[in-house]
């Protein structure tokens, strides 16, 4: 019994705490700046955003009990939605290594080659990518239990909000390992990886708004909004309900549901606990059995046999026709062989929005959409076509220069008689191509409803047609805005994983901040000077432009102020114009001046 | 437009009058912080000359190819191409030169003609001429059959002859061939060689780095051995054997009673030293020569028989082991 004891214990000492992969990792990983900076910059994030919910007016000089704990529970609210968000973006950064890390290394199978288990490489991986991410969340602790001083958070909550977030990261770290061992992970692979996790979460949660997937026996809160059937299955809608901010419908009421179903609405911030960690168990016992499928490599399996019937890819050399490469060969470049398996993302976007102005348009003129209901329709449809050409092109642009790094191609380039102008030039020139498409949709769409109103009266008139002359300047001049700053980053990162997340990151931010200060000022504002200052950012643009009816209180004034508002709106998207060329501009010349020393700094080492 | 032909060619005729080396470094020298990757290189290629740069990892060959390249700027000293100065003339040097560096610079989704294309296109060669450029280089470097391939999929001796191909689209004077041969197949590697013989014969200036030290032999004309970022030797492959080749050494091997036949030679007038090496004598003789009839006629007249006799073959590897000492830095 003793020696079943003892090699077990060894056996488990070996999996984890002595696993010679895990303890690389953390050995030399933790010593790196960049590890101490992220996790420095998390602390700043959850503290700076406790301090900021601290400084409350309604609090100050009014210091009972009661009120502390209120402020101490929105404080927890805040910080515990801060964590979160935290955790689904530096989740996958630290995890996603793991999909291209060993085979950029080619030290799989010296791995393979070692005496170590499947096991031990498998939880080596997992565990050696997520111990930052735990330690992060561990770091983060003394500063929500703060919060409980003041009464208002209970320890269940508490545990409940790091539970979500520990188990999201679980989730990220055992799919990235997964993907790893299935060795179909490409560099692809991780930008898909980012989006994937992205656009679940936006997606979901934006559905989980919709009163369409409310759950009837679910108590309104005061807001009146109920919770989601989505809840279970979305972290940020299961915070809500741990954090009681929407109420999950009791147990007893849901007596329509099997015992499963019941389990996950009434509990389901514990409910997503479970299955993602469930999940997670799953994938890293399947990538244990994946570990060596390369030792098979060749062989004929059912699989195999299913896939050469329906694919065309051939073993060894393949061939297509040739395309017709362009006089400016960078701008063709990065335009046409860049999409890749971004191609297929890129017109199931542009299809599914059509899909979406296609309904939109037909129910429309057929009466069963209002024209205030196609405004607020539209503007969704925009901003989602926007917000995806615009990660795009960040991402392709923070890649259009790490990515010849990497290959080694940037030496042919300039070797080249090429000047840098001409090289940045094309790059700027083709990347704005490869996001075009996306922009097209969103154009056309509004073309269509300009002309539609056009022909109509002004009570059936869904958008006025100069919008679209607007918003595809101004979605041009957005994307080349981002493309530069993606170049930009693009040119200092020598790596193409953290090029992305950095211009990604800064996309995010600037579009978060700017979007939130202008829509402050829009709101508060208000009329034709909101109109005139719409246009100055992204997302403020698509929704006062689409819908300028929001920016007045009342239809009346809406109506005495339109003409007015429109011309402030398009004067504003001249200024907002001339102002985003004035910054590309700048930005690009910065660029050119600096692209020899930069690139031959980096190129000469 | 004749007229602006004939202004073209005289100005290039005005640089090589000028300038009858095609590359030249003067104290060329490249410091990476501490470290001296070269140290006062001077080097002089002439037009058509075929040289090969040889030396340990580390020595500097891909540093000199880099900056004259113009990949890199020297820390000290000059480079020109042509007479045109590295780092100053850069943009009329790159159409004069042909970078293949030691690895291929892949592009994904392309196809072959694509990528030569998509080079052509760089080298400003545009329309017909284009078409007809590429597809004359995939004429002359064997590559007609694998103008659809994705160049991704190629092997590594067709990415390599694909490299070679897209150094040629713009015709240029002066090749810089980092290592072309490294992870080639035999196959592969002579191939590489007859079609870099194909180039000389065309009367390209060739410079190639190679650790194959015999293919070297067989192309180049001129050699230069770096070593610690300096150059210890540079010159024709029969001067370097020459000066490295200081007296006849012979190996010889007898039947049996071996070091007898060692203590007999040792006693005889005109050889300097024997030592024993793997089972044979190795007799360095005082005087070279090659008529080795008095030594053959000793040993015979002791009644030993000779099972081997031959001089010592003194070739670029003898001659670079010889020469350099296997320090790196």
């Amino acid at each position: 019994m003793n020696s079943i004891v003892r090699r077990l214990g060894l056996s488990f000492w070996y999996l984890l705490p002595a696993n010679p992969i895990l303890v690389r990792v953390v050995h030399g990983a933790s010593r790196r700046p960049r590890h101490l900076w992220l996790r420095l910059g998390y602390l700043t994030a959850i503290v700076a955003v406790i301090l900021l919910s601290l400084f409350n007016p309604a609090i100050e000089g009014n210091t009972s009990l009661g009120n502390l704990a209120k402020a101490a529970s929105r404080t927890f609210q805040w910080a515990s939605v801060t964590q979160l968000a935290l955790m689904c973006f530096l989740a996958p950064v630290f995890t996603a290594g793991a999909i291209t890390q060993e085979r950029d290394a080619q030290t799989m199978n010296i791995l393979l080659s070692t005496p170590l288990t499947n096991a031990q490489i498998v939880f080596g991986s997992l565990m050696s990518r997520l111990y930052f991410v735990i330690m992060l969340l561990i770091s983060g602790l003394p500063v929500f239990l703060m919060t409980m001083i003041y009464g208002g958070v209970t320890a269940s909550q508490v545990f409940g909000s790091f539970a979500l977030s520990a188990s999201t990261a679980f989730l990220t770290g055992a799919l990235a390992i997964f993907v790893a061992m299935m060795g179909v992970g490409t560099r692809k692979t991780i930008f898909s990886f980012y989006m994937l996790i992205g656009l679940y979460l936006l997606a979901f949660y934006l559905f989980g708004m919709r009163k369409e997937t409310w759950v009837g026996a679910s108590p309104p809160n005061i807001s009146d909004q109920k919770m989601s059937w989505l809840a279970p299955v979305h972290p940020f809608l299961a915070l809500e309900v741990a954090l009681n901010q929407v109420n999950a419908p009791p147990h007893a009421h849901l007596t329509d549901h099997s015992a499963i179903g019941r389990y996950m609405l009434a509990y389901p911030s514990a409910a997503y606990t479970t299955w993602t960690l469930l999940l997670s168990f799953v994938m890293t016992l399947a990538s244990m059995f994946l570990v060596r499928r390369g030792a098979k490599s060749g062989e004929q399996t059912w699989f195999t046999r299913v896939w050469t019937l329906f694919s065309r890819t051939s073993v060894g050399e393949k061939t297509r026709k040739p395309r017709t490469v362009w006089n400016n060969p960078v701008a063709w470049r990065e335009a046409k062989t860049r999409a890749g398996g971004g191609l297929w993302v890129r017109w199931a976007v542009i299809f599914a929005g059509a899909i979406v102005a296609l309904v939109l348009f037909i129910g429309f003129l057929s009466g069963d959409f209002t024209a205030d209901s196609v405004r607020e329709w539209l503007a969704g449809l925009v901003a989602a076509e926007l917000g995806v050409a615009l990660i795009f092109a960040s991402n392709t642009a923070a890649t259009a220069m790490t990515k010849e790094k990497e290959a080694k191609s940037i030496d042919l380039l300039l070797s080249t008689p090429l000047t840098s102008k001409y090289i940045l030039w094309g790059k700027l020139r083709g990347l704005v191509s490869f996001a075009a498409p996306l922009l097209m949709l969103p154009a056309i769409v509004l073309l269509i409803f300009g002309l539609q109103g056009l022909s109509g009266t002004d009570k059936v008139r869904s958008i006025n047609i100069e919008c679209f002359a607007e918003l595809s300047i101004l979605m041009l001049v957005y994307t080349a805005c981002a493309c530069v700053i993606g170049l930009k980053v693009s040119m200092v990162a020598r790596k193409n994983v953290s090029a992305v997340m950095t211009s990604v990151g800064i996309l995010i931010v600037l579009c978060s901040l700017l979007g939130a200060g202008a829509t402050a000022v829009v709101e508060s504002v208000g009329g034709e000077f909101a109109a005139f200052f719409a246009p100055f950012t992204p997302f403020t643009a698509v929704m006062y432009l689409v819908n300028p009816a929001a920016l007045f209180e009342t239809a009346k004034e809406f109506a005495d102020g339109a003409n007015s508002a429109r011309a402030a709106a398009l004067l504003g998207s001249l200024v907002a114009t001339i102002i985003y060329t004035f910054i590309v501009w700048s930005l690009y010349t910065n660029l050119v001046r600096e692209f020899d020393m930069t690139m031959r700094k980096q190129t000469g080492t | 437009m004749e007229i602006q032909q004939t202004a073209g060619k005289r100005n290039r005729s005005i640089i090589i009058e000028e300038c009858p080396l095609i590359v030249q470094t003067i104290n060329l020298t490249k410091r990476y912080g501490k470290l001296t990757a070269l140290n006062n290189l001077q080097l002089n290629i002439e037009e058509g000359e075929s040289f090969g740069f040889i030396g340990p990892n580390g020595a500097g060959k891909t540093t000199t190819i880099k900056i004259l390249a113009t990949l890199l700027q020297p820390t000290w000293g000059e480079a020109r191409i042509c007479g045109h100065v590295v780092g100053y003339e850069s943009r009329k040097i790159r159409p004069l030169i042909g970078y293949v560096p030691d690895f291929f610079g892949a592009y994904e989704d392309m196809v072959v003609v694509e990528y030569l294309e998509f080079f052509a296109s760089a080298y400003n060669i545009a329309g017909k001429q284009r078409a007809r450029v590429v597809e004359d280089v995939l004429e002359l470097t064997d590559l007609a059959s694998k103008r659809d391939a994705l160049v991704d999929s190629l092997s590594r001796g067709m990415q390599q002859r694909l490299s070679v191909a897209r150094v040629l689209l713009h015709d240029p004077k002066v090749l810089l061939l980092d290592e072309p041969a490294s992870g080639l197949d035999p196959r592969a590697r002579i191939e590489m060689r007859e079609l870099l013989k194909e180039l000389r014969r065309m009367g390209k200036t060739i410079i190639i780095s190679s650790h194959i030290l015999p293919e070297l032999a067989d192309l180049c004309t001129t050699v230069g051995i770096i070593e610690q970022g300096q150059l210890l030797f540079h010159g024709p492959i029969a001067e370097i054997i020459r000066r490295v080749k200081t007296g006849t050494k012979l190996h010889i091997r007898v039947t049996e009673q071996q070091d007898l036949a060692a203590l007999l030679l040792q006693r005889t007038k005109g050889i300097r030293a024997v030592s024993q090496m793997d089972g044979k004598l190795l007799v360095e003789l005082e005087q070279p020569t090659h008529d080795f009839t008095p030594i053959a006629k000793l040993l015979l007249d002791n009644n030993f028989r000779i099972r081997e006799l031959h001089e010592e073959e003194v070739n670029l590897e003898t001659a670079f082991m010889r020469m350099t000492k296997g320090m790196v830095q």
